[in-house]
């Protein structure tokens, strides 16, 4: 893989935001990636979907409607979806 | 190849069972570079954001000892081949839009006030897709002026005022204002009161510009939870702090894609963490792959400006001092310049840095600047107020800033 | 306004959506909500209202009633159609095109003519009610027989000593059955030379007469005419100036500010009342000179505002100017009471005209100004 091709830069940009635990950053450029290189329309509408989902989790736990360790997991599988979906971009 | 592989492996949880931060992060390295299943590169990233946001201790164990079993997963199945990636790169199948490409230009633009006599006096400016460029100056020194020459709001004196990139598009002819403006976007620093919420606002901001249905809402949505308006959506002007006012006019401005965004003074009233979020955004949307624009934008906090600005403006009385790329700013310089701010006066200055060879020593008023020749470093002069017992508020280099031009 | 949303029905908002993202030059108009709360609702109350309203053989309102309740209606619905006016700088009209802002015109007269239809349904429903409160030969002939209470009375003082007693008892059973006594009118005349009954009771012949005229019921009558008739003719002829004079306030307030609008209007307004003082009395005193001359200065003035252009200012200006040309040439020619025709005539002549001073305003251009 060309280590100078913008989607594998814009791909490691993502996963390092993710790896230092700044998810609202790597959500937004998670948005700016796919809006950027998918030519599939509907991933624009899932990488929302991915962030309208944080979004509510985030409410939720800082509203206490959900527990450390089901807000852990969400969150991890919110993550997941979205570095599959970086990947099917 | 595979005797390497176990040895790497060995090193890295060696590493995690050490220090787990370092280990994590040399963990996700190691599955980036190594690893021949995309699921595990999402493992080691999950496993280390989790590291980081976990402070229960227990927790902490349970995913050094996951992090542990993920690297054992590497010696068993790497292929040493890197990051497997399923799509095809297909970036270059894209349509982009080249970048560089200069959306506005203007030659030796001058514009004289009747009134007070003020005007810009043969002004250059060029600004490209996917760069942004700086108007820094003193209050009334031309910075609004130039802006409403360049966005077409006021009509120059002399001059030539082009737009090589809009006029190149489909049905845009040179001189045509009326499509040029269509694609042209001007946050002015006080920013006009709305009505209705913020959500509706984009909706008829977009629909007004062609982009109809369903893709008007997906568009709409894309912005809103883009630059974080997803809270607000609902809300109207009473109800939204500064900052967030100027987000929703940043996502009206920004949601029909302009192809040059004008921006003065947007970081009048914001907090510094306000300040660096929109400029943030601004850098990636700037540099946004397939639909890059141009911003041009006004500020006096000039550290913040340098370091989101690809180019740099600098007004002083109408006139241009300075026009280039940030890296180039005081390239030519004969000297350096220093900031600090120390509670001694100037005589006290004086006398404490007799010996050591200067140009001259300025009060600002709030801080000193200091010129020195070009053979004093950074690091000579810090080691040189350490010497003469000099008590130091801050300390700046400013020889490659564009706040030397205002001192 | 919270309340207008929660008596919006789903249909309306979900259209109100969809007109957002799909014709945004209607959205912003809020046309929808108009022809909702307006031609549908409206016209609905206004009926209901009208066959509520008090109306027997026996209370019959007035043409003073007739005209208070037009007043009432007219402010009523003066206040909503401001609201409505009020909020059309919200969204500001974007779209510079011809028929764009010809459809947004078009779209503010539809909406006032469809508060005047409501004003009208109200009278409409009330007048038809009072005309059919008797049978028309019958009304005829109770008419007939009430007019001859001159005659009465101008005997009153002598004991009706030469009146016919029974023709008296036939009367009193008439003027009995609209609601009024025989003997409380002759004493109030008796007592106090005052007819406040009497008017009333001659009021109320009129009401029902002018309304059945209305309704074709007096065909045999040669000066079929009434006050019903001169109310609706003037509500047609303010309905035509109203379709004219605020659309284009609405049109201006689309462009710019609630600010400019008052000074444009209060210019314009001036500037007419100065023209007709001018050339209709053909007085040039120096008192008219001065109140021109200072006109003109203020106009000079708020031309040169600083955040309005001084071409828009103008555009708006030659946009009123069309209404109220025509509004002065109405007023002029007594023709603000108007049929049905004229009305159609004048509003055909005021949108030529309006069109005019909209393709004047759409000359403007994108280009730099300075």
């Amino acid at each position: 893989m060309d280590s100078n091709d913008p989607i594998h830069l814009r791909k490691e940009e993502v996963h390092r935001l993710v790896a230092s635990s700044n998810l609202p950053k790597a959500l937004k450029r998670s948005m700016d990636f796919v809006s950027d290189f998918s030519t599939d329309r509907s991933r624009i509408k899932e990488v929302i979907a991915l962030n309208r989902k944080y979004s509510e989790l985030q409410d939720q736990y800082q509203e206490g409607q959900v527990d450390e360790s089901s807000y852990q997991k969400e969150n991890n599988l919110l993550v997941f979806n979205l570095l599959e979906l970086l990947d099917q971009v | 190849m595979e005797k390497q592989i176990h040895h790497l492996v060995s090193e890295l949880k060696a590493s995690i069972q050490e220090d787990p931060l370092q280990g994590a992060g040399a963990l996700v390295e190691f599955a980036m570079e190594n690893a021949s299943d995309n699921k595990q590169v999402h493992q080691a990233l999950v496993l280390k954001m989790n590291y980081m946001q976990s402070a229960d201790q227990g927790k902490k164990e349970q995913l050094v000892a996951d992090m542990l079993a993920l690297a054992d997963r590497f010696s068993s199945t790497s292929s040493g081949g890197g990051m497997a990636v399923a799509a095809v790169s297909s970036a270059q199948a894209l349509q982009v839009v080249k970048k560089d490409d200069i959306v506005c230009e203007g030659r030796n633009i001058n514009k004289v006030f009747r009134r007070g006599g003020f005007g810009l006096k043969d002004i250059d400016f060029c600004f490209r897709l996917g760069e942004i460029t700086g108007v820094v100056g003193e209050n009334g020194n031309g910075k609004t002026t130039l802006f409403r020459i360049a966005v077409g709001e006021l009509a120059a004196d002399s001059g030539v005022l082009h737009f090589p990139y809009i006029e190149g598009q489909a049905g845009v002819t040179t001189g045509n204002w009326e499509r040029i403006k269509e694609h042209i976007a001007f946050i002015p620093q006080d920013i006009e009161r709305w009505y209705g919420s913020v959500k509706d606002n984009l909706h008829y901001e977009l629909a007004v510009h062609g982009i109809l249905d369903k893709e008007n809402l997906e568009e709409v949505e894309y912005i809103i939870y883009r630059l974080g308006l997803e809270k607000h959506q609902n809300k109207s002007w009473n109800q939204l702090s500064g900052g967030y006012k100027l987000r929703f006019a940043l996502a009206r401005a920004l949601v029909w894609k302009p192809k040059l965004l004008v921006i003065d003074e947007p970081l009048a009233n914001l907090d510094i963490k306000a300040q660096l979020i929109i400029l943030n955004d601004l850098r990636d949307l700037a540099n946004s792959y397939r639909y890059p624009l141009s911003i041009v934008i006004s500020s006096q906090h000039l550290h913040e400006i340098e370091n989101v600005s690809d180019r740099i403006i600098f007004l002083k009385e109408g006139n241009m001092i300075f026009n280039g790329r940030v890296d180039e700013l005081g390239n030519e310089r004969q000297e350096n310049t220093f900031e600090f701010a120390s509670d001694l006066s100037v005589e006290e200055l004086e006398r404490r840095l007799a010996g050591f060879e200067y140009y001259s020593l300025e009060n600002t008023g709030l801080a000193y600047v200091i010129r020195t020749p070009l053979s004093i470093t950074y690091q000579e002069l810090f080691q040189i107020f350490l010497k003469a017992e000099i008590p130091i508020g801050y300390f700046r280099d400013i020889s490659q800033s564009t706040k030397k031009l205002f001192v | 306004m919270s309340w207008i949303k929660k008596m919006t029905p789903t249909f309306i908002k979900r259209l109100d959506q969809k007109l957002l993202t799909k014709y945004p030059n209607v959205w912003r108009t809020k046309l929808h909500y108009i022809l909702f709360f307006s031609l549908i609702v409206g016209n609905l109350v206004a009926y209901g209202l009208a066959s509520i309203y008090p109306v027997a053989i026996d209370q019959i309102p007035s043409s003073g009633n007739f005209m208070a309740l037009y007043f009432i209606s007219c402010v009523f619905g003066g206040f909503i159609l401001l609201y409505w006016g009020f909020t059309q700088f919200k969204f500001k009209l974007k779209d510079h095109r011809f028929g764009v802002q010809l459809m947004t015109f078009a779209i503010y007269s539809l909406g006032i003519l469809s508060f005047s239809i409501n004003i009208f349904v109200f009278q409409y429903r009330l007048t038809e009610r009072v005309a059919n409160v008797e049978e028309t030969q019958t009304f005829m002939e109770d008419r007939s027989f009430v007019e001859k209470l001159d005659y009465f009375r101008y005997y009153a003082g002598n004991e009706m000593a030469f009146l016919d007693q029974s023709r008296k008892l036939q009367i009193a059973q008439i003027v009995g059955k609209y609601g009024f006594s025989l003997d409380d009118i002759l004493r109030e005349y008796d007592e106090a030379y005052y007819a406040y009954y009497e008017g009333e009771l001659y009021q109320s012949f009129e009401s029902v007469f002018s309304a059945k005229c209305m309704f074709n019921q007096l065909h045999h009558q040669i000066n079929c005419y009434g006050f019903t008739s001169d109310i609706w003719k003037t509500h047609w002829g303010l309905t035509l100036i109203a379709m004219l004079l605020l659309p284009a306030m609405f049109f201006m307030l689309s462009y710019t500010s609630f600010a400019v609008i008052s000074g444009v209007s209060f210019i314009h307004v001036v500037v007419l009342m100065a023209a007709t003082m001018l050339f209709s009395m053909k007085i040039v005193s120096i008192e008219n000179f001065y109140f021109a001359l200072s006109v003109f200065v203020f106009a000079v003035v708020l031309f040169f505002r600083k955040n309005e252009s001084g071409l828009n200012l103008l555009s708006f200006f030659f946009l009123l100017l069309a209404p109220g040309t025509l509004l002065i040439y109405i007023m002029n020619t007594h023709a603000i009471e108007m049929s049905i025709t004229d009305f159609g005539t004048y509003v055909g002549l005021g949108f030529v005209l309006t069109t005019i001073a909209i393709k004047l305003l759409t000359i403007r251009t994108a280009k730099p100004k300075g």
